[in-house]
């Protein structure tokens, strides 16, 4: 879907993105970093807002600076704190978008309803909350049924029960109309629960990029938290295998060693022992630890 | 012919949404209303000044040269600056809208809707002093005042795009306002001796245009503030299809 190499770009003296190079698959796709990692500006440089300094970038095969015209037909954006126009309404804004794009009417009642504001359609965009402008913001991105949104940091304005619900939707749209995404975030555990793909950034370089599930496995923790009903059982038992190093803590035992050996074994020492798996678990398998990790590696090497 | 008969539907749509979000009631009634105060003067030009009332009434239609200038720059360093500033223009351009389609829109439909103003209180204007419609006479006002008004409004569609700050894009054209009008008035009282104070000069050149009275100095004036505008708008145009940025 998006194809970027040796992509560039400086703000007078700050390099904002430092030769970015990332393949974004079809799918629900995550841009994660730190505030000033280049997330927003390599946004824009896909919404052909901004130029690229140098490298090459294809968004749906074409150049975003070059036929901007072409992808927004195809595409939808809600860019970071999105500005409306305050003195209409929502419904006569998405209606002028849905007529720009060349659509029926029909599409913008419909689009409002799936991101719940069709009942405040009608009340003027200056009287909205953040949180019902992101929305909008999101209704803006999504009619149409675009083969891509790009969504800057949507959640960021949103209260828990309004994240709940974008993330739901987001599932919702691809699942249902096959709309890929590419979301940029700081807020990892959110990620983790939506994407399939992520590109990890820290100032203006990619530090790692893959499919979750990969970099999960990759760089999660070898040791695992393991709550049975007899932990003392199963820890001495997990101690005569070869190479484990066993920890007792409370009702968990934690087991540091290769998973293949765990997952192996751990069955049978379950029936063995007479216990119950209470909980399973591996540690640090999260976006939030992959980040930290990646990071690691890529500053000392190892 | 889809794709055509799209984007002409675009266009006319954006014309719409432009109107409905800048124009509303309560910001042309203002508009119209201070016109109202300041409209004597856009009839005075064709008057001779004998009676008191007329002094008068050219003495308030003062305003309305100054006023007219003011909505002119404050509307397009809007329309361009502010649009730029807030990011409403980055909104728009993730929306399929050709740069050259909202550049062509606003300028236009922001233009027409200050030259109808214009028209409208020249006429009732002239309505009142006179008693009568002269249809040539009004024409001729709103032609001037066209003219007049693209060179302020390109200056500050310029800055705007330039600077992307409708603050400084506004006190580079007010500041041009005066330096123009001094040169406007120091031409004027060289080449005529009608030269009411309290007169535009603009006025004044369409005076000694209709009088037949068409030197160097008009003529020049005149080109100046018809190529140099389109000069600019086309510097703007280029500059906001290719140049501009906006993060």
């Amino acid at each position: 879907m998006i194809s970027v190499e040796g992509l560039s770009k400086l703000f007078g003296r700050i390099r904002a993105l430092d030769r970015v190079s990332v393949e974004i698959p079809k799918g629900i796709g995550g841009l994660i970093g730190p505030n000033g990692a280049g997330k927003t500006t390599f946004i824009h440089i896909l919404a052909g807002l901004i130029k690229a300094d140098s490298g090459r970038v294809e968004v749906l095969g074409m150049d975003p600076w070059s036929h901007r015209y072409e992808l927004t037909r195809r595409m939808g954006f809600l860019l970071e704190r999105p500005v409306f126009p305050m003195n209409i309404t929502a419904m006569r804004y998405i209606l002028h978008v849905a007529r720009v794009k060349g659509l029926p009417d029909s599409e913008a009642v419909e689009t409002l309803r799936e991101v719940n504001l069709l009942d405040h359609a009608e009340r003027k965009i200056s009287g909205y909350s953040a949180g019902m402008k992101v929305r909008l913001g999101l209704a803006k991105a999504m009619i149409g049924r675009p083969e891509l949104v790009v969504l800057d940091e949507p959640t960021a304005n949103l209260d828990p029960r309004g994240r709940i619900e974008l993330l739901k939707l987001i599932k919702k749209m691809h699942r249902d109309k096959d709309v890929s995404f590419l979301i940029s975030s700081h807020v990892l555990p959110e990620l983790q629960k939506v994407c399939s793909w992520v590109c990890l950034m820290n100032e203006g370089r990619v530090i790692e990029q893959g499919f979750v599930g990969d970099l999960l496995d990759k760089y999660a923790s070898k040791t695992y938290a393991i709550r049975v009903s007899k932990p003392r059982e199963l820890a001495e038992a997990l101690n005569g295998l070869n190479g484990l190093k066993v920890k007792l803590s409370g009702d968990t035992v934690y087991v540091k060693d290769d998973a293949s050996i765990i997952r192996r074994a751990l069955p049978n020492l379950i029936l063995q022992t007479g216990n119950e798996i209470i909980g399973f678990r591996q540690l640090g398998r999260s976006l939030e630890n992959v980040f930290i990790n990646a990071l690691r590696v890529k500053k000392h090497g190892g | 012919m889809v794709v055509k008969s799209a984007r002409y539907s675009s266009m006319l749509e954006t014309v719409r949404f432009e109107l409905e979000r800048v124009w509303t009631a309560p910001y042309l009634g203002l508009i119209l209303m201070l016109f109202i105060i300041g409209g004597p003067g856009s009839a005075t030009p064709m008057v001779t000044q004998e009676s008191v009332f007329e002094v008068a009434l050219s003495t308030i239609g003062g305003f309305k040269s100054l006023l007219l200038y003011l909505v002119t720059i404050l509307t397009f360093a809007n329309a361009f600056g502010r649009d730029i500033e807030q990011d409403v223009l980055m909104g728009e351009l993730t929306l399929p809208l050709r740069k050259e389609i909202i550049f062509a829109v606003k300028f236009i439909t922001n233009f027409s809707i200050i030259l109808l103003i214009d028209f409208a209180s020249t006429l009732l204007f002239m309505w009142i002093i006179t008693a009568s419609i002269l249809p040539i006479t009004v024409l001729s006002i709103v032609i001037v005042d066209a003219l007049s008004l693209l060179l302020f409004a390109s200056i500050t569609i310029l800055m705007s795009i330039v600077l992307k700050s409708r603050f400084g894009a506004v006190i580079i054209a007010i500041t041009i306002y005066f330096l123009e009008n001094i040169m406007l008035m120091n031409v004027s009282i060289m080449i005529s001796n009608v030269n009411p104070p309290n007169l535009d000069p603009m006025y004044i050149l369409l005076k000694l245009i209709l009088c037949g009275e068409v030197t160097v100095y008009t003529w020049s004036i005149i080109l100046l503030h018809f190529f140099l505008p389109l000069a600019l708008l086309s510097f703007a145009f280029f500059f906001m299809k290719e140049v501009l940025q906006l993060d």
